[in-house]
């Protein structure tokens, strides 16, 4: 299950008008009684917890982790102790919390944050849904009711991403629902210090990517779960924005810096897993952006080459090898970028280039899995 | 996961149920697969028949789960590995073209073991004898989206006259992968490819 989530809109201009003035959270959720559906909810969410503690997905690295989960805690104060976040790896714009307090931030949404007060737009939409209960509203909706036994029943092995993403799912959120949430969650980034304007940014970035897709129809509820029971996605926006600024803070840090130094060790993997996607109109989008707002990106510049030389449309090695060569330029570029220049030139019969290219290479990774088939390109173009 | 989901979902289970494709054991000795790749093997296989794929065969010895050694024959300019239908238009499928090195026909497998998820990790890549051409052998990891289990693999390639020919084996990294690695290892080195005829 590749999508749900995260923007409704304000149906005003003025946030606190909708939620009611002087709007807080409320005290905090105790467990239910294991009787009520409610409770049962809860037991198969903590089922579910404890084999996603033993998924290959889950991200382990106690920094990275930490790091989210103070920005949870940030958003949801007092509800902190009740909420777990864990770090899932999975190239998808995802994130979602379960009504026991299990909340998931796949790698996807992390690395097309922008900076830390996207993330935290995000991760406040889903407390939002949390603190207003909306998954037991949604279970004892009948339609919904329906469809989550139909859920339960075709889970084929538990504990899997692919099923924690089917329970996530089941969650059919309503548009009043995701209304709702959208607005606490910009009450709680404002609380929590962050501009709440970022959070139209968010949106914006995501509906620019999913316009680039080749085939683009014009019609965004086609193209993903994610716009199905949203009202019209540009108007969205536009409210959502106009939200943001009637509550000001604009001139708040988003902590662009912040976000980047956490993800610095893993952005080269989390890339790597967005180009195994193959969805080349909506990467090619994402690293024109990322290469665009640091021009001196020599990582985004070699990803933006592999996105072109994968896609292999019509003149798309040229522009690989431009973003190659950019990219072996700048700083940050990993040694594969000589391994991909190599390979260009050796296409092309570009012998001498291809010899100094393929050295560059082997001098950073003489250990490379494939140094012993690059060197043997290099006997034979002696 | 809504009723419009579930409903596509089941048809096409109801769908694949129609016309099952059946494993049927093999004689020891020479097999030749889809007409052109002529391998020797020990007999302790099992082929997957009736599967329309006129290029690829998938062959097991201890069952689907537990292993799985498929062949790819004589892919030619512009084609994919397996039969793709219905695929996204968003989405292209690889396609293996007769320039491609080994990297890239690495790359070309890896779309093809990931499209359902599952995480793929290039372990080694060197030259080797294979098809009567210099061709190249990877190793591979693998964890596997559906059950999560970690698998090992490895694959011969080469390009034969323009035609990509290749031999991959994966099975979980516990036990099966090293029981039938001999196996593989010299059904690869047995292999010899068969000219259109």
């Amino acid at each position: 299950m590749e999508r749900r989530t995260f923007i409704g809109t304000c149906g005003c201009c003025a946030v606190s008008a909708l939620l009611g003035e002087g709007w807080a959270p409320p005290a905090r959720i105790q467990r239910p009684d294991p009787k009520s559906d409610e409770g049962g909810l809860w037991a198969l969410m903590d089922r579910e917890e404890e084999r996603l503690h033993q998924s290959p997905f889950l991200m382990r690295d106690a920094a990275l982790v930490a790091y989210v989960q103070a920005i949870t805690c940030r958003l949801a104060q007092g509800h902190c102790p009740n909420v777990r976040t864990y770090v899932v790896r999975s190239p998808y714009f995802n994130a979602n919390m379960a009504p026991n307090g299990m909340m998931q931030v796949w790698t996807g949404l992390m690395l097309r944050a922008e900076n830390e007060a996207q993330l935290a737009a995000v991760i406040g939409h889903e407390i939002g849904h949390y603190l207003a209960r909306h998954s037991v509203e949604s279970l004892r909706d009948a339609k919904s009711r329906s469809a989550f036994a139909h859920m339960v029943g075709i889970i084929p092995v538990a504990g899997t991403l692919a099923a924690l993403g089917l329970v996530a799912g089941a969650f059919a959120y309503s548009r009043e629902h995701e209304r709702a949430a959208d607005r606490m969650g910009l009450e709680l980034m404002a609380a929590a210090g962050y501009p709440p304007l970022e959070a139209s940014r968010v949106w914006a970035n995501l509906l620019a990517e999913l316009q680039a897709e080749k085939d683009w129809t014009g019609d965004a509820s086609k193209r993903s779960v994610l716009f199905a029971t949203h009202p019209p996605e540009k108007e969205r926006e536009a409210k959502l924005e106009a939200a943001a600024r009637a509550m000001g803070k604009e001139d708040l840090d988003p902590r662009t810096g912040a976000l980047r130094q956490a993800i610095g060790p893993w952005r080269r993997a989390w890339l790597e897993d967005e180009l195994k996607r193959r969805k080349f109109g909506e990467s090619l989008a994402l690293l024109g952006r990322l290469t665009r707002v640091d021009p001196q990106d020599g990582e985004a510049s070699y990803f933006l080459g592999e996105a072109y030389r994968l896609r292999a449309a019509e003149g798309d090695t040229d522009r690989a090898q431009e973003a190659y060569q950019r990219a072996a330029a700048l700083p940050g570029a990993p040694p594969e970028v000589h391994r991909a220049l190599g390979s260009l030139h050796r296409k092309a019969g570009r012998l001498p280039e291809m010899r100094e290219a393929y050295a560059r290479y082997l001098a950073a990774r003489p250990e490379a899995g494939d140094a012993e088939m690059i060197r043997s390109y290099l006997k034979k173009g002696e | 996961m809504n009723l419009k989901v579930l409903v596509p979902v089941a048809l096409l289970l109801l769908a694949a149920c129609t016309k099952p494709a059946t494993w049927v054991g093999l004689a020891q000795g020479e097999v030749v697969v889809c007409e052109r790749l002529a391998v020797r093997h020990d007999g302790a296989w099992s082929r997957l028949e009736g599967t329309r794929e006129p290029k690829h065969e998938v062959w097991t010895s201890d069952g689907m789960p537990l292993d799985q050694l498929h062949f790819h024959t004589g892919i030619a300019e512009g084609e994919s590995l397996v039969v793709v239908k219905d695929r996204p238009a968003d989405k292209p499928i690889p396609r293996f073209r007769k320039d491609m090195q080994a990297q890239d026909v690495v790359e070309l497998y890896e779309s093809f073991a990931t499209q359902d998820g599952s995480v793929f990790t290039l372990e080694k890549l060197a030259p080797a004898r294979f098809a009567d051409e210099d061709g190249f052998r990877f190793e591979f990891s693998r964890v596997r989206k559906r059950d999560e289990v970690r698998t090992r693999g490895v694959a011969y390639g080469a390009i034969h006259r323009g035609e990509l020919f290749l031999v991959a084996f994966e099975a979980p990294r516990i036990h099966y992968f090293a029981k039938h690695l001999p196996r593989v290892e010299a059904l690869a080195q047995s292999a010899h490819v068969r000219e259109k005829g």
